[in-house]
């Protein structure tokens, strides 16, 4: 086949296509755009429990001391990841190198950020939990007060019942995510794979 | 708007008609019906334009384009057919019994194009820069690839081209 003599009906072959449009549409089908959006939107939801967290300790003004550390640590730790995660969403989406290493560098440090999300999520489950049934319990309920406050020296199955308690909603934490990335992340993963590999072949 | 930003978007705009031609070929290559390159073409301008700010004008505006336009079409999602939807296919020369010399270039060029989307995304690109007369140099830095690799893959293609358009029935001289 003469490739050379094709090129020029290539360059001559007049194309009309649509017209460029004044108003873009919202929605879009790229999927690494469809990932940074899932990442800010989560971002938005976390910000927006974090902040509820933080009214809720201003307005009930004492609380016990393993509720301002399980909440302080809930901060220090969202805070923590939440600027990993947001340099990497500052790094996606860029053009300035080439196809394959842009594509090739996203799907790596997605999978990578896929994994820290998970130890994120084990991290600060027990903790939000604690924080959470301290702040509502702690305000409602004479009983969840107590049990925060009591000697687990000498009630060791107030402290068997809480682990157990942490353990089963890090359990349901971790199941919940997994369907959430299955759901939110894989898809797109998977179909960015199979670029890379076409480009690695 | 004020009037600082409307003549970005203006000049934008500009560009982006100046060279649509290289943007609707990269759609039809990518897609195969008329409405899912129309949505592929709005997604490509989109992503322009989202990108436009780190266009720093080191380079022309259309070798940033082809980056982006290639980039954008590479993960673009398929959207889901329903059942029983159908893609309309541009019309080629019906095969014959033998193998069958085409001469006219129109004719070579449709059966070309045909052949073309029998190819992988990353393929596709490789011989989409090539025919739009990229270097070899050039081909390296859009794709991400070094200029052998980038040789190798050409050549690759286009015998997998030779091989496509031969098991259609014909053969382009």
């Amino acid at each position: 086949m003469n490739f050379d003599e094709l090129k020029d009906a290539w360059a001559n072959e007049p194309v009309e296509g649509p017209s460029v449009p004044t108003k873009l549409k919202s929605t879009t089908g790229n999927a690494i755009y469809r990932l940074r959006k899932n990442m800010k939107t989560e971002f938005s939801w976390t910000l927006i429990g974090l902040g509820l967290t933080l009214i809720f300790m201003f307005r009930q003004g004492h609380f016990s001391n393993l509720t301002f550390c399980a909440a302080f640590m809930l901060f220090a730790q969202s805070g923590y990841f939440f600027t990993r995660f947001f340099l990497f969403y500052k790094r996606s989406g860029r053009y300035d190198i080439g196809l394959k290493k842009n594509i090739r560098q996203f799907v790596y440090e997605l999978e990578i950020n896929m994994e820290v999300y998970r130890t994120y999520s084990i991290c600060v489950t027990p903790l939000a939990c604690l924080a959470w049934i301290g702040l509502l319990g702690g305000e409602h309920s004479s009983y969840i007060r107590q049990y925060f406050n009591a000697d687990i020296s000498t009630n060791p199955e107030k402290l068997i019942s809480m682990l157990a308690v942490l353990v089963a909603l890090q359990v349901f934490g971790a199941v919940m995510l997994q369907l959430h990335q299955k759901t939110q992340y894989n898809r797109y993963l998977k179909e960015l794979k199979s670029v890379v590999s076409e480009f690695e072949d | 708007m004020l009037e600082k930003d409307k003549h970005i978007t203006q000049s934008f705009l500009a560009s982006v008609e100046t060279h649509k031609g290289i943007l609707y070929k990269i759609c039809r290559l990518y897609q195969e019906g008329e409405e899912d390159r129309q949505d592929l073409f709005q997604e490509i301008v989109l992503q322009l334009w989202k990108a436009h700010e780190s266009f720093r004008g080191d380079s022309q505006f259309s070798s940033w384009m082809y980056r982006v336009a290639l980039n954008t079409a590479i993960v673009y999602l398929r959207k889901q057919r329903r059942y029983g939807q159908h893609v309309v296919q541009a019309p080629y020369p019906e095969r014959g019994e033998d193998v069958a010399p085409l001469q006219d270039s129109q004719e070579k060029l449709i059966l070309f194009q045909k052949a073309i989307h029998q190819l992988s995304k990353a393929e596709k690109a490789v011989i989409f820069l090539y025919m739009e007369g990229h270097s070899g140099k050039d081909m390296a830095d859009i794709l991400g690839l070094s200029p052998a690799n980038v040789r190798v893959r050409l050549n690759r293609v286009k015998d997998k081209l030779q091989s496509i358009i031969k098991n259609m029935g014909y053969e382009l001289r």
